[in-house]
């Protein structure tokens, strides 16, 4: 059987498990049928193996070369390496959107597995002996509606996807191709670098992952169980999506820092600021979460961010494949624009509608005792992400608003985006190192202040050990300078709170949510201060070297050693040798594919802890004479701290992912952190 | 004070000396290769998705950021080369929205939503701190919360207005000095000034500093090249002036300054023709007076002139040393050379045997213009009546054999003049400047001369 | 349900009304967005005096543009490489051809990210002898708006850019609209 047909079938097939699933658990919870629910389950593995069947399919479509698919003759090539040829998969519109699938149909099955009837709500002590709040209690019964509503939503979702793929987006098109026909290959820039196996489906994880507390949040409202059963449900879901998208955003950065070659690693491009939406307001909602756990408060705000999140990936999806928007990341047009944006539109309005529908009971008579408290902290960190995310969705959207009302195109940027988020920046470093100081607000033990002054010494002085070493260091500039102090601040009391627990707790001082969440920090700082200093000390020069010749740039030394032709199955390199600081010699390239009309760049970097030195070939060029190059030089330092900050922040969501000490001992002191000194 | 608050005090002096210190301090200049950079990240590549002039690759980002290159090393502002752009661009090419009309919104709306959002966080707070609202409240309470939440709500909107207009004020335009790109203490043209400046006082090292200090800034400047290499040559190292020379003439194929330097410089190095070479580019540069000026100060045409008879020179008196001496088309002389070794042997006093010369050469060139002209204008620079009219006829015969060679006709108006016959002079200088190419060398012998005025006088 | 929560309700309503319509507003903007891949055609230059061609040709000489005044000129943006550039040259070749004559219109081709070597051999290979600017040329490309090459514009004999063509052009094309302009007063 061809692939075609296979592919077609397991796609229709998977969609058909979406529908009846839909049915089944709208039918169970009408109340009518209520042991179609017991189908949903084994509705989910046949949806969920449907469209693995359909992505094997197309790996082996890919991998045989199979030009009859249409996606594979317009993608596939021949030529490409085996293992971009596996990633050729997520390069184009209609392989994304069957990983998409992937994704959410493994979340949806991993769903049904969980909640099959365990208690986990019950199990961590929340909502206990309270069928208003928690999960169903006492048992072992997949129709308990809150997990009902949560599957039909997962349903719906999934149907939308797999639908796209029946419709627009299919990705089982049959061709006719001339005997000896090859195909062209992905883009080339996106067959030129390991982390494009990676960058792609990690960040989906995060993306699609964040329907699961989605699908909660709407059963939450549906049923009207809004306490705090569902957030203690899908808190590791919602932790795991996270981290996943964390690290899926770091890599995109690590990517394009690698193969875009002019130093930088983002440009606040539509597409990237797409994925930065929902971490703000996952990121929010991560802190604001405990609140509500803890005292009961910010009901309707925790159900707004995980609507905000949710829809902002289906925003995202929107604006890189409908091409309203110019990003590098966006694929060819497509006709599944207005579909996306459709379902956003219902997401949107049916959230909406839910939380209006319930506000009478979302109000809860819990108080923020003092401001100067951990809720207080925990209230104004989710009051910048929110202006970050509100900053960020303007300056993404504007032109289009623009050009709306009066038809004008302008262009909104690197310095809308730089001024207006910096100030944000700053404050949530400085929160980072307060925050995690604070008393709740019940705590009221002693003055919050004498606590804080008491905490932050040691913070303080590793903020002035670092502000004292970069200036030794040759930093200047007040901004970067903010940055690296406050990082020493935010730094170091993560590092305060993490030794503590060690010290208590031997090796589980730093797993659970709270010490995790400290490393997560640990590693924002290193982001953070990463991110200052490669933007403020940047320096950039281009040269023109014959053979032999040497430059001196920003402390470093580069000698062109000379050029070579390399051939490649996809692509035709020349590769310059340059040696940097008389150690290593490196190669950047310039690579010509058959297929694309342009050359693309092969930088090569050099990285240390200290600095990275970039090289990248601009041009050869080819007049008589000795062998020239043009090269262009980019120094910057701390570059690898940001990769370094992406692992940490990767490391610290596992590690929260760990059941904690404490939560087994007693589950209300889950969220409290500070043990007395 | 107790050690706690004594660690504070310190820590936090510590951290304050430091950070500013660090602020005030300015730190190593920004060369012009990082400004370039800084702007070219704040445009859109116009060709591109959504990617700036800094990061894209195509043809077109590379020729804007060339040129962004020119106009910072020219030291244009900021602002200037943003108007520049959009001129040619239009608005959408820059990345940073306007401060005023319905853009300037993308700076305002973001202050207002936070200061809203604060609004809404201190109320909450604050709120908090009153009597629970589950407890009944009576109806002038409820209306006195009413109205103060209304004029909180709007002195919010008023101040966070405000300080979003300001923004838009402040960031929503490029400063004339240019800003954004970090400050220019000092531009390579100060620089520049600076260097001219000291070397007017005679100071060459300390304009040396200074154009190495212009250099760091700007590796490409070729003024500064120029003149970095010129003093060199002047400090006695014409290999290594060379080199500057040679990049600056890289960079800017049409800096007369540069043509002028290389080609004295050659003739220090004795390479004549290298000299006869980059003169006749900067002659076809339309160079400014004060090149001129050096030009003559420094004898340049004088010197190359000799420097190419003398290699000429010795190529005649070898040939004359061989005892059977081959005809001229044999040899591997070509016309240019015969009329320059004419003039050399002129030039040394042998009129007889420059005339003999082109004799030798009209053997194999028997009806060459230039050769004809040459050899009469040897016989009519002579001073001597009867050679005077013997030049005639040689210039008559060139012109016969071709009426428009620009030699025959100079030549002959200047012979024509000597004999007293202006109109004859007169109407071959006007022949000539009929021509559709006037050869720079014969306008200037022209001029030199005064010839126009000799007549018409 | 009690007073106190159809207040509740209220106020949330309040809430949800305006970032429905907020959302509302933006779905309706996205929907009705034309593709951004759409180009725009039009110049800002266009109907302004002619931005400066000054530099030198490959063949060392000076060139300006506003020596010309008084012809048409046909300022042509290209690269050896692109092989647009290479189909159109015939055209170019052509053009020249019907008014090196008369002398009333002109090319200057202006070089585009391109070396002069590369340029020289193009020309040897394809013909033509009008001026090439090198020296200048990115000056003149990027004071043109130039986004790609070939890209050609049209200098009326008064010194106004009148006409820009993106890819390459035609001799009848560019006749077409010399008449056409002229034609009009």
């Amino acid at each position: 059987m061809s692939n075609v047909a296979v592919g077609s079938a397991a796609v229709s097939a998977g969609l058909g498990a979406a529908l009846l699933g839909l049915v089944a658990t709208g039918a169970g919870i009408a109340g009518r049928l209520r042991h179609w629910m017991r189908y949903a389950r084994q509705l989910t593995f046949m949806m969920a193996g449907a469209v693995v069947v359909a992505v094997i399919v197309m790996e082996r479509a890919l991998i045989t070369r199979d030009f009859t698919v249409k996606f594979v003759a317009e993608h596939g090539s021949s030529a490409t390496p085996p293992l971009f040829n596996v990633a050729t998969l997520w390069s184009a519109l209609e392989g994304s959107i069957l990983l998409w699938a992937l994704v959410l149909c493994g979340y949806a099955a991993a769903v049904a597995v969980k909640f099959r009837g365990h208690r986990p709500a019950a199990r961590r002590g929340i909502g206990r002996d309270d069928p208003e709040n928690g999960l169903e209690v006492r048992g072992h019964r997949p129709g308990d509606p809150m997990v009902a509503w949560a599957m039909l939503v997962m349903f719906a979702v999934s149907a939308f996807f797999l639908a796209l793929m029946v419709g627009p987006a299919d990705p089982f098109i049959g061709v006719e191709v001339p005997p000896g026909y090859d195909g062209p290959g992905p883009n080339p820039l996106l067959q030129n670098h390991i982390l494009m196996a990676f960058h792609p489906p990690i960040l989906y994880l995060g993306y699609v992952g964040f329907t699961v507390p989605f699908a909660f949040a709407v059963a939450a409202l549906a049923t009207g169980r809004l306490g705090e059963g569902w957030l203690a449900a899908t808190r590791r879901w919602t932790v795991a999506a996270w981290g996943f998208l964390t690290f899926g955003i770091v890599l995109g950065a690590w990517w394009s820092y690698e193969t875009l070659g002019w130093g930088g690693y983002w440009a606040w491009d539509p597409v990237e600021n797409a994925s930065l939406l929902p971490w703000l307001t996952g990121t929010a909602y991560l802190h604001s979460v405990m609140v509500q756990e803890r005292r009961g408060m910010l009901r309707v705000w925790n159900l707004s961010l995980v609507v905000a999140t949710f829809s902002l990936t289906i925003l995202g999806t929107f604006l890189t494949r409908s091409g309203v928007l110019a990003s590098v990341h966006s694929f060819t047009e497509s006709g599944i624009g207005p579909a996306v944006l459709g379902f956003f539109a219902v997401i949107v309005a049916v959230s909406l509608a839910l939380i209006a529908w319930r506000g009478d009971q979302l109000r809860t008579p819990g108080r923020i005792a003092a401001p100067v408290s951990r809720e207080g902290a925990f209230l104004a960190n989710n009051a910048l992400f929110a202006a970050f995310a509100f900053v960020v969705l303007l300056g993404t959207v504007f032109p289009l608003l623009v050009e709306a009302f009066d038809g004008r195109t302008v262009s909104v940027g690197n310095p809308y985006f730089d001024r207006m988020t910096r100030p944000i920046g700053f404050a949530l470093l400085l929160l980072m190192a307060v925050a995690p100081m604070l008393p709740w607000g019940s705590e009221g033990r002693r003055p919050p202040t004498e606590l804080l002054a008491r905490r932050l010494v040691a913070p303080m002085w590793i903020a002035a050990a670092a502000l004292v070493s970069s200036v030794v260091a040759g930093a200047r500039g007040w901004a970067a300078l903010l940055a690296f102090g406050l990082g020493g601040f935010a730094g170091g009391a993560a590092l305060r709170q993490i030794l503590l627990a060690v010290r208590r707790h031997r090796w589980r001082g730093l797993v659970g949510r709270t010490n995790g969440g400290m490393i997560v920090h640990l590693g924002v700082v290193l982001v953070a201060v990463a991110f200052a200093a490669s933007q403020s000390y940047v320096r950039q020069a281009e040269f023109d070297l014959e053979v032999g010749r040497r430059a001196t740039f920003a402390g470093h030394e580069v000698v062109y050693l000379g050029s070579a032709v390399v051939l490649h199955d996809n692509r035709t390199e020349r590769v310059a040798f340059v040696r940097v600081d008389d150690a290593k010699t490196y190669g950047p390239a310039i690579a010509t594919y058959p297929f694309a009309s342009q050359t693309i760049g092969i930088p090569s970097v050099r990285s240390t802890l200290r600095d990275d030195v970039a090289l990248s070939v601009l041009t050869f060029p080819d007049e008589p004479g000795p062998d020239r190059v043009i090269l262009r030089v980019t120094v910057q330092p701390l570059v690898a701290w940001l990769w370094l900050g992406g692992i940490v922040m990767a490391a610290g969501t596992l590690l929260s992912l760990l059941p904690s000490r404490s939560k087994r001992r007693a589950p209300a002191e889950a969220a409290a952190s500070e043990a007395p000194a | 004070m107790s050690w706690r608050t004594a660690s504070w005090v310190a820590a936090v002096v510590v951290a304050a000396a430091a950070f500013v210190y660090g602020a005030l301090d300015e730190g190593p200049p920004k060369t012009n290769a990082d400004r370039v950079r800084a702007l070219a990240e704040d445009f859109a590549c116009p060709v591109c998705a959504g990617q700036s002039v800094a990061e894209s690759d195509v043809p077109v980002a590379r020729e804007i950021r060339r040129q962004m290159a020119v106009w910072v090393d020219e030291g244009r502002s900021d602002a200037f080369i943003r108007d520049r752009l959009v001129a040619a661009y239009d608005v959408d090419i820059d990345y940073n929205p306007s401060g005023s009309g319905i853009t300037g919104l993308v700076w305002v709306l973001p202050v207002l939503a936070g200061g809203g959002i604060a609004a809404v966080v201190v109320g909450m707070l604050r709120s908090d701190r009153r009597p629970a609202r589950d407890t009944p409240q009576p109806p002038t309470a409820v209306r006195r919360r009413r109205r103060n939440a209304a004029v909180w709500t709007v002195a919010v909107v008023v101040v966070a207005g405000a300080a979003g207009l300001l923004v838009a004020r402040s960031s929503g335009s490029r400063g004339s000095d240019g800003s954004i790109t970090g400050e220019i203490r000092a531009t390579t043209r100060e620089l520049i000034f600076e260097a001219q400046s000291r070397l007017g006082e005679g100071d060459i090292e300390g304009a040396i500093a200074a154009y190495d200090e212009a250099l760091e800034l700007q590796p490409s400047s070729a003024e500064a090249l120029t003149y970095r290499g010129w003093l060199t040559s002047r400090r006695g190292d014409p290999d290594t002036a060379v080199v500057y020379l040679d990049d600056a003439i890289a960079v800017d194929p049409a800096y007369p300054d540069a043509r002028l330097f290389r080609a004295i410089v050659a003739l220090d190095q004795g390479d004549g023709s290298g000299a006869a070479s980059e003169l006749a580019v900067f002659d076809s540069l339309d160079p400014p007076p004060y090149a001129e000026d050096l030009l003559a100060q420094a004898r340049v045409r004088e010197r190359v002139t000799e420097a190419r008879h003398a290699a000429v020179l010795q190529v005649v008196d070898g040939l004359a040393a061989i005892g059977e001496r081959p005809a001229f088309g044999e040899t591997a002389l070509g016309v240019d050379d015969a009329l320059v070794a004419a003039e050399a042997l002129a030039a040394r006093g042998d009129l007889l045997d420059a005339v003999q010369f082109l004799d030798w050469v009209l053997e194999s060139r028997p009806d060459d213009p230039d050769v004809l002209a040459g050899r009469g204008w040897l016989l009519v620079r002579s001073g001597d009546p009867e050679l005077l009219a013997l030049g005639v006829e040689h210039l008559d015969a060139a012109l016969d054999a071709d009426p428009a060679s620009p030699a025959g006709l100079v030549y002959r108006a200047f012979a024509r003049w000597q004999q007293g016959d202006d109109s004859g002079a007169g109407a071959d200088l006007a022949a000539f400047d009929a021509l559709q190419y006037r050869p720079p060398d014969l306008v200037r012998l022209v001029e030199d001369q005064g010839l126009r005025g000799a007549i018409s006088g | 349900m009690n007073s106190r929560g159809r207040d509740r309700r209220r106020r949330s309503l309040w809430i949800a009304l305006p970032v429905a319509v907020a959302a509302a507003a933006l779905v309706a903007v996205l929907a009705t967005r034309d593709s951004a891949f759409e180009r725009k055609a039009s110049s800002p230059i266009l109907g302004g005096l002619a931005p400066p061609v000054v530099g030198m040709t490959v063949t060392g000489e000076p060139f300006d543009l506003d020596d010309w005044r008084g012809r048409w000129v046909v300022v042509n943006f290209f690269q050896s490489t692109c092989v647009p550039c290479i189909m159109e040259h015939p055209e170019l070749v052509e053009f020249d051809e019907r008014h090196s004559a008369a002398g009333d219109a002109r090319i200057v081709s202006v070089v585009f990210d391109d070396t002069v070597e590369n340029v020289r051999e193009f020309f040897a290979a394809h013909g033509g002898d009008w001026p090439v600017v090198a020296a200048g040329a990115s000056r003149a490309a990027v004071a043109y708006g130039v986004t790609g090459v070939p890209e050609s514009y049209l200098v009326a004999p008064s010194g106004v850019a009148v006409w820009k063509q993106l890819g390459g052009v035609t001799a009848d094309g560019i006749d077409d609209v010399i008449a056409r302009l002229s034609a009009a007063p």
